[in-house]
């Protein structure tokens, strides 16, 4: 005797026989999304199981259900199933969930990048230098030769400042650039809710903007 | 996916009230009809600009306004300065910041400004200084939308007219010659009494004349901002009870728009997909919302 059912052979049964569930209609499409989605946000998902969705379900279902992930989500798929591509990492959504439609055809992901040089053995090379370099044995000296280094990269220099070349500040610089207002920001964080509003509820440039007067305008 | 269809439609999303889901609506419908594969041209009739700074933005409607690349420049060019000018021209493509399966939604805009409103009066005051009479400044207009906007359908699938509140001429001409007017209104008393007065003043006995013609089809009414309290549904069955008469003066969207935050916040512009712009955590907003009203207004245009 079966002590449970057999989920699947259930939902095969709905699916041919849809007259008979008439009140469950569009809870087969919530429930049908939400079970793709998961199969796709699960941990253990690699390029071949992506590939394995799209040809169960074909591509465009596939499409329809990445268009309803998040970004975020989409992103971190991506970037995990093709983590050595170059444009990924800071491109904007729409390639991201380009991208993870075309890895899910036949696109192969970008090849890791060929194993550097070894570097030559850290403690090695330190005990060489302190023979040759009095000064190592002083840690102020030390220190001050890591400040050096910091001067010399910006980015290491202010490690607490948030440095204005990540992708909210590229999405933004392309907004910019399309003349675009830039977009609001996603969900509003609790209690956080007017962040990001602008200071002047009135401001808007294309209220205060003029026509051209006509060529032939009369006053 | 709809292929292209032999001659696209236009239809006007009106109403003389304001703050009923005009533009909400416009919005919904260019979305969705754009998902679907079609086409999709939104002129905006309104001089508040929603309809424009949805789909373009405030910075690029600001281009565009001092451009000289929106409705009133082309009807101040074409109507009061007489001189020429082509309409497709004043026509932005690719505005919309909405993405379906990795493209773009395929939506047009011709934009207005809030100089329209003061345009349409110069173009009252110009054609009754060339002695038009009412009557033909009427015709004025309305020719001028069959040879320049009429042909629009031609390159489009769908236009969709965002029309202004109170009626200006245009957007009574828009009105009469739409192949469709779907009338947005809230399931309430006041919004419902504005629906008396604007079918009075559109469709009512003695409305068209000579040089404006009464609208092909009869108004559809499509009930947006639902909220299911005893008053709308009480509002709601008399809309049923009325559309469902013998001499019915209007037809009536079976499927109600439901008062959303996913669709207040489908007016901003924020990058989104459509599936995640129209996503509502309350309801299953695409499936039983938008998909069904899409199937009506086609329906309404094939047959009715």
């Amino acid at each position: 005797m079966a002590l449970e059912i057999d989920g699947l052979a259930v939902l095969c049964a709905i699916a041919e026989a849809p007259e008979a569930f008439p009140a469950i209609r569009s809870d087969v499409t919530k429930a049908a999304h939400a079970l793709v989605t998961k199969q796709l946000k699960a941990r253990s998902l690699d390029l071949p199981g992506l590939r394995a969705v799209r040809e169960a379900l074909g591509p465009q279902p596939l499409a329809l259900i990445v268009d309803g992930l998040k970004d975020a989500e989409v992103k971190a798929l991506a970037t995990r199933l093709d983590k050595h591509h170059p444009e990924l990492k800071d491109g904007p959504a729409v390639l991201h969930r380009r991208h993870l439609m075309a890895l899910a055809g036949t696109l192969a992901p970008v090849a890791a990048p060929a194993a550097k040089p070894k570097p030559v053995n850290a403690t090695a090379r330190k005990t060489a230098a302190k023979a040759a370099d009095p000064r190592a044995a002083d840690p102020k000296a030390a220190d001050t030769k890591a400040a050096d280094t910091k001067a010399a990269d910006p980015k290491a220099a202010a490690p607490d400042v948030p440095v204005q070349n990540g992708p909210a500040a590229k999405t933004a610089a392309k907004t910019a650039a399309e003349g675009r207002a830039a977009p609001a920001h996603g969900k509003p964080t609790a209690g956080k809710d007017t962040a990001g509003a602008p200071t002047d509820a009135l401001a808007s440039a294309a209220m205060a903007a003029r026509p051209p007067r006509r060529p032939r305008q009369q006053d | 996916m709809t292929g292209k269809l032999p001659t696209g439609k236009l239809v006007a999303v009106a109403n003389m009230k304001g703050g009923v889901g005009k533009t909400t609506s416009v919005v919904m419908l260019a979305d969705a009809l754009a998902a679907g594969g079609a086409s999709v041209l939104v002129i905006d009739l309104d001089p508040q600009a929603s309809a424009s700074v949805c789909f373009a933005g405030d910075a690029i409607l600001a281009e565009m306004i001092t451009g000289g690349r929106t409705l009133d420049y082309y009807l101040g060019l074409r109507i009061v300065d007489r001189d020429k000018a082509a309409l497709p021209d004043f026509i932005r493509d690719h505005v919309s910041s909405t993405t379906h399966l990795g493209e773009p939604l395929p939506i047009s805009l011709l934009a207005s400004g809030p100089s329209l409103r003061i345009v349409e009066r110069e173009i009252i005051y110009a054609l009754t200084k060339r002695k038009f009479s009412m009557h033909a400044i009427e015709g004025h207009l309305w020719k001028l939308f069959q040879e320049d906007f009429a042909p629009l359908r031609d390159q489009y699938d769908y236009v969709l007219f965002d029309c202004a509140p109170g009626i200006s001429p245009m957007t009574e001409v828009a009105i009469r010659a739409s192949d469709l007017v779907v009338v947005a209104c809230i399931s309430d008393f006041l919004s419902t009494y504005g629906l008396k007065a604007f079918y009075e003043t559109i469709w009512g006995v003695g409305s068209a004349s000579e040089s404006m013609l009464a609208p092909r089809r009869p108004p559809h009414v499509l009930i947006t901002r639902w909220q299911n309290t005893k008053q709308q549904a009480t509002t709601f069955a008399t809309l049923q009870a009325s559309a469902a008469a013998q001499d019915a003066r209007f037809r009536l969207f079976r499927t109600r728009v439901p008062q959303s935050a996913a669709l207040a916040n489908a007016l901003t512009l924020e990058y989104q997909t459509f599936a995640n712009k129209y996503r509502d955590a309350t309801r299953d907003l695409i499936g039983e919302v938008i998909t069904p009203v899409v199937a009506e207004l086609k329906e309404a245009l094939d047959g009715a």
